[in-house]
């Protein structure tokens, strides 16, 4: 008895330690797989739909995170300063739904709408794409080159709560040096994000995303 | 009495006998990581074991382990352990959420306030696998240094990552 108690408490010591590493995913140099993701105009997007893009640069956001909101103008900003230039935004809410219901897919069409989101805003459907990445937050900047090779990963710039006051702009200054051809000075940058919520297993699997109810979610 | 001084009197009484009780616990505010370190520090030099958690009042898995952490602070406090909660809330939640939150909650354990902007230069201090996601955990027990990114499902779970801490006869060995 005492070596089976002994042994779960090992392996469930073992699991938080390795739970404890933080997520897996992408390192820099990995080549990322692409997806095919609902968005909110009801079609699917890849990365292959942009045959032109020199890049992208994908964000892991949601609605619901204060940290979201804080960069939302500037994540914005990103895609009108830098589609023209070949690195188009791709917006992904990975969140449970279940767990925020301000992150369902009825409330991201109307966060897209009433923000005037000139950018695909994709639900992570089934959540396979954001642990693929590695996303741990939102927002999580994953700046990918042509060939979908990971070039730069994290924060967009070096201060969340006041923009005036940015003095780092990681995101762009990663941009600016693939267009020269060049690696990133910094190809990995932290930030305070809200955690992606991840659903929770029940028996038969993941928690049936289809249940949450239409229209308006519940407001905080 | 003259309305003026009575006015103030009025004022006086309201901050001497009510915004204590309104306050509840003295909450610090450090807006550079160096004035944090310093706390943990000063933490260290009196307890065992100094537990910090990472955490905002928007952040929905660091509200729901939060019992967690006060349950641990109640039960191993008097055996040298302290836990520390540094709130990353913004600055303009100070009074509106993190006071009342806290007061609300009974939290009993220290709740200091961090708001550092440079979050690329602490973030990695606070431990190279951080990669800023909330919530996070640091447990600090003399040289040993031990840290979690992600929340605690239970107090089991919290107290099986804190046993080697926790527990004097299975402890690292001490100075």
């Amino acid at each position: 008895m005492r070596t089976i108690v002994f042994s779960v408490v090992i392996l469930v010591g073992a699991a938080l330690f390795l739970s404890g590493k933080g997520p897996e995913g992408y390192a820099i140099g990995d080549k990322a797989e692409d997806f095919r993701l609902k968005n909110v105009d009801g079609n699917y997007v890849s990365l292959a739909d942009f045959p032109e893009a020199k890049g992208f640069i994908i964000v892991f956001t949601c609605n619901h995170c204060p940290y979201a909101q804080l960069y939302e103008q500037r994540i914005i900003d990103l895609n009108r300063k830098f589609k023209s230039r070949g690195f188009p935004v791709i917006a992904i809410n990975p969140n449970c739904p279940d767990l925020v219901k301000d992150d369902s897919f009825e409330e991201m069409q109307a966060r897209a709408k009433a923000k005037k989101y000139t950018f695909p805003y994709l639900f992570d459907e089934g959540q396979k794409v954001f642990p693929a990445y590695g996303a741990s937050r939102t927002p999580h900047v994953f700046l990918l080159d042509k060939e979908h090779i990971v070039r730069y990963k994290g924060a967009i710039d070096d201060n969340a709560e006041i923009p005036e006051e940015v003095e780092k702009k990681y995101v762009e200054k990663a941009i600016e040096a693939l267009l020269k051809g060049e690696w990133p000075e910094e190809q990995e940058m932290p930030a305070v994000g809200c955690p992606i919520r991840k659903c929770k297993l029940k028996q038969g699997g993941i928690v049936n995303e289809e249940k949450t109810p239409p229209g308006k979610g519940k407001k905080p | 009495m003259h309305p003026r001084w009575y006015t103030l009197f009025l004022v006086s009484l309201l901050h001497i006998a009510v915004l204590p009780r309104i306050l509840g616990q003295n909450i610090p505010i450090y807006s550079t990581y160096a004035e944090l370190e310093a706390r943990i520090a000063f933490e260290q030099d009196q307890n065992n074991t100094v537990i910090v958690n990472f955490w905002a009042t928007w952040c929905g898995p660091c509200v729901a382990e939060l019992p967690y952490f006060e349950e641990i602070h109640r039960k191993y406090a008097e055996q040298g352990v302290k836990v520390l909660l540094v709130s990353l809330d913004f600055r303009h939640y100070y009074e509106k959420k993190l006071i009342p939150f806290v007061k609300n909650k009974d939290i009993t354990a220290d709740v200091v306030m961090f708001s550092d902007p440079k979050q690329q230069a602490w973030i990695p201090k606070v431990h190279e696998s951080w990669d800023g996601a909330l919530p996070a955990t640091l447990v600090l027990h003399h040289n040993t240094k031990c840290f979690h990114q992600g929340e605690f499902e239970s107090l089991e779970d919290l107290e099986i990552f804190l046993m080697p801490f926790l527990s004097p006869v299975i402890a690292p060995s001490d100075k």
